[in-house]
């Protein structure tokens, strides 16, 4: 017979683990920033664009998460920050820019230089 | 034009860099009044009454040297082209809820736009920020909760799958919405 605690351990444990719904420094985070200027050039869709790719190539040790701070420009600006804390800033990117850094930077550790800040 | 649903995700921006924790957006569409009122509520750090009246008009910010805050202005304008109005309340450590009404018939009324895109997005890409998002059209209406969303999710775990699932599911409830109410109209 399992006590009450351990029957509650076990649902928890069951229960649909949204690792990205709670910020996760053991993940790659990719912040866009989104202020008025970059949502205008189309910030929202390129932090679907990495959410859906990520999902898309299987990668589930890095997340995209919308930065909380306004940032400087015009352009959509992304951080690339590992789990290390080792940070590249990248600008102007767009839906295709964004799944080449997926492709490149995410799964190969390559930085996409001709697009950084 | 810059459509609805990207000034909610600019309202809801200035949320976030408020430090909020839960966001609530709703907006109640009325056919009789032919009025679409659009309100956002956080629990963020708020503002004083004369903050509150300045955060509408041109260019003002309350970060420093960032040229954030020009979103509510812009909005602030948009509501009153098509004969409406924007309300902010707020209160500093309670809050602030901005209110916008828009007058749907009106030429100069913006066009609604990808709203679940927003919603989905603000939902999956803020992991310390839950969301109530709640819609009504006359009669009806419909709410998704970011913190009871297991029925929907089915067990979907990976960021893009969710935002799809949370997608397709607010996109159903828009046809409830929509479809339900013309054949209303029909009998």
């Amino acid at each position: 017979m399992k006590t009450l605690e351990e029957l509650k351990a076990i649902r928890e444990k069951n229960k649909p683990q949204l690792y990205f719904r709670k910020e996760n420094h053991d993940a790659t985070r990719i912040f866009v920033y989104m202020s008025t200027a970059a949502i205008d050039a189309g910030a929202r869709d390129v932090l679907m664009t990495f959410a859906n790719t990520l999902a898309d190539k299987n990668i589930l040790d890095a997340v995209a998460i919308q930065k909380g701070a306004p940032s400087e420009g015009n352009d959509v600006k992304v951080d690339v920050v590992k789990p290390d804390g080792e940070t590249v800033t990248y600008i102007g990117i767009t839906p295709e820019k964004a799944v080449r850094i997926v492709d490149e930077h995410i799964i190969n550790n390559n930085v996409v230089a001709e697009f950084k800040a | 034009m810059r459509d609805l649903s990207l000034n909610v995700l600019d309202i809801v921006q200035n949320s976030i860099t408020a430090k909020a924790r839960l966001i609530e957006i709703s907006i109640n569409e009325c056919s009789e009044d032919k009025t679409l009122l659009l309100r956002i509520s956080d629990d963020g750090i708020g503002m004083t009454p004369e903050q509150a009246q300045l955060a509408a008009e041109t260019h003002y910010t309350t970060q420093n040297g960032e040229n954030s805050g020009y979103g509510l202005p812009l909005i602030k304008a948009l509501t009153e082209k098509t004969g409406g109005k924007l309300e902010i309340s707020s209160a500093p450590q309670k809050g602030t809820a901005v209110s916008c009404l828009f007058y749907t018939e009106n030429p100069y009324m913006i066009p609604f736009g990808d709203m679940n895109a927003t919603v989905a997005v603000l939902i999956c890409c803020n992991p310390e920020v839950e969301f109530i998002y709640q819609r009504s059209r006359n009669e009806k209406s419909y709410v998704l909760d970011s913190r009871h969303m297991d029925d929907i999710l089915g067990g979907c775990l990976t960021q893009g799958g969710v935002i799809k699932r949370i997608t397709e599911y607010l996109t159903g409830q828009e046809n409830i919405l929509y479809g339900g109410a013309i054949s209303n109209e029909n009998t």
